[in-house]
């Protein structure tokens, strides 16, 4: 039986260690993870990117631990989420994704800047099941 | 709620803020006049049809931006899967199988573990516990079973990468023609044409262009078949002064994509030089006009122009007079001096 739970206590060990380093790194992850979600979501990949670079240095001058190179998608993302998003019509490209998981994670409700309809017509099929409403501010009574 | 402008309705101003009120254990809000249910499930989403939309901070605070304009890294990785989609659709199946597959190797061996554990809290006698060394056996040949075939999985995404990276130049190079074609709005505010058509317009290309094995050979294919193809139906909405104009464009777009283009030379044909009031020599001729002799020094200073005004000094009766006075300028046989520049810097000159 010792043998038999040997390949696991290799794995389990292995899965602890990672887990630690995770947990540690933590802290400088979300915290980027959360700038970005609350400031960066109206700028571009490029423009993102350099931002979420100048924050891991910032983090290393602190000393907060983070995961070194930073990327919304490998803190956040959850592949099987991001494949139905994908099904539902979201393009596949990582900014596409990017947006997805900030539009998943932000608290404020999401104003999409969207001039080639692509958001638009993602979340259409992705929220038909739970019987979205489709409003303009020029329908007169939209309030009801 | 969608086609939202640079302002928002106040009366939503209560949904935006989200001010709820819980009343005896249910979530009300007010609206206009009414107070109405409020339930958690509900989400709300705005999007703008807006290119460049300015926010004032006060709606800035209140939601949060999403930017899903397309850019060129994003429509070169919405491509790149479009044309790897439509080549090698198995790769792309793979890909899904695997990203399903994996998720639920991760449950299962979730599952495995909980019940090992489940085993060894519960079991008074582990050692007499029959059953529950089978349970530990089984467990054991499942996530056995599970790492193998992560190990193959992750060899196989591997392969499914290196053969999407085979087409990447076809997808950056389709997504910078994109945004020729989205330029020529400013041209004339008529010229519109969206996303949508440009990917079916490359879909067709993928679909009809000639097929090859050979993999460089078929991005050759591939690039000339959307190029065309994409010059032939944008001419028929282009008014015919426009034409050129485009073609100019696109060619323009793919100098500077392969890297053949000098962005001083482009500054310098569109602009013809900032003169710096720099001291250049007395002009020697009475045809050239004291404009195009201040361009030319300015030209001179440009890279692979080097001694081109001490050649015109020299040459000015000769050869640039006879090329001037030629009636087809760009047939002219270049004299030796000038012939190693492509046709870009000769019209330059």
């Amino acid at each position: 039986m010792i043998k038999g739970l040997g390949g696991e206590k290799t794995r389990w060990k292995a899965e602890s260690e990672r887990l630690q380093a995770v947990f540690v790194n933590l802290t400088g992850d979300i915290l980027i993870s959360s700038g970005m979600i609350a400031y960066l979501g109206a700028f571009t990949t490029v423009f993102r990117s350099d931002l979420a670079d100048e924050w891991v240095k910032l983090c290393e001058e602190k000393e907060i631990p983070n995961s070194g190179k930073f990327s919304l998608e490998s803190v956040l993302g959850n592949a099987v989420q991001i494949r139905n998003w994908g099904l539902a019509g979201l393009p596949n490209d990582a900014f596409s994704i990017e947006n997805a998981i900030i539009n998943d994670k932000t608290k404020r409700w999401p104003l999409f800047i969207d001039p080639q309809i692509q958001a638009n017509k993602w979340l259409k099929s992705m929220e038909k099941e739970r019987g979205l409403k489709v409003l303009k501010f020029t329908d007169g009574n939209y309030l009801k | 709620m969608e086609n939202v402008y640079e302002e928002l309705d106040p009366a939503i101003e209560p949904l935006l803020q989200k001010q709820i009120v819980v009343k005896g254990g249910s979530m009300t809000l007010k609206l206009g006049d009414a107070i109405i249910e409020y339930a958690k499930e509900f989400k709300f989403y705005l999007t703008t049809k807006l290119r460049n939309p300015h926010y004032l901070p006060e709606v800035s605070t209140k939601v949060t931006l999403i930017n899903f304009m397309i850019t060129f890294e994003g429509l070169s990785d919405q491509l790149l899967n479009q044309v790897v989609e439509k080549e090698n659709p198995d790769l792309q199946t793979k890909k899904e199988a695997l990203v399903i597959e994996g998720a639920k190797n991760k449950n299962k061996l979730q599952e495995v573990e909980d019940q090992i554990l489940h085993t060894l809290q519960t079991s008074e006698d582990i050692l007499g516990d029959a059953a529950g060394i089978e349970i530990l056996q089984n467990a054991k040949v499942v996530s056995d079973d599970i790492n193998k075939k992560q190990a193959v999985a992750e060899k196989v995404e591997i392969e499914i990468d290196e053969a999407r990276n085979g087409y990447k130049p076809v997808a950056t190079r389709t997504s910078g023609l994109f945004f020729c074609i989205a330029d020529l709005a400013n041209v004339d505010p008529m010229y519109q044409y969206s996303l949508d058509f440009y990917k079916g317009l490359f879909d067709v290309a993928i679909l009809s262009s000639e097929k090859s094995d050979d993999l460089e050979e078929r991005l050759g294919f591939l690039n000339k078949e959307m190029l065309e193809s994409l010059y032939r139906n944008i001419c028929r909405s282009l008014f015919e002064r426009h034409k050129p104009i485009f073609s100019c464009l696109l060619t323009i777009k793919l100098k500077e994509m392969a890297g053949t283009l000098d962005a001083a030379h482009k500054k310098f044909m569109l602009t013809g030089g900032v003169s710096l009031g720099d001291a250049m020599p007395d002009n020697p001729t009475d045809w050239v006009l004291e404009k195009q002799w201040g361009e030319l020094n300015r030209l001179a200073k440009l890279k692979s122009f080097d001694g081109l005004v001490e050649h015109f000094l020299e040459n000015h009766a000769g050869f640039f007079r006879n090329w001037y006075d030629s009636s087809s300028p760009q047939d002219f046989e270049m004299c030796e001096k000038w012939q190693h520049l492509d046709k870009f810097e000769h019209l330059c000159l």
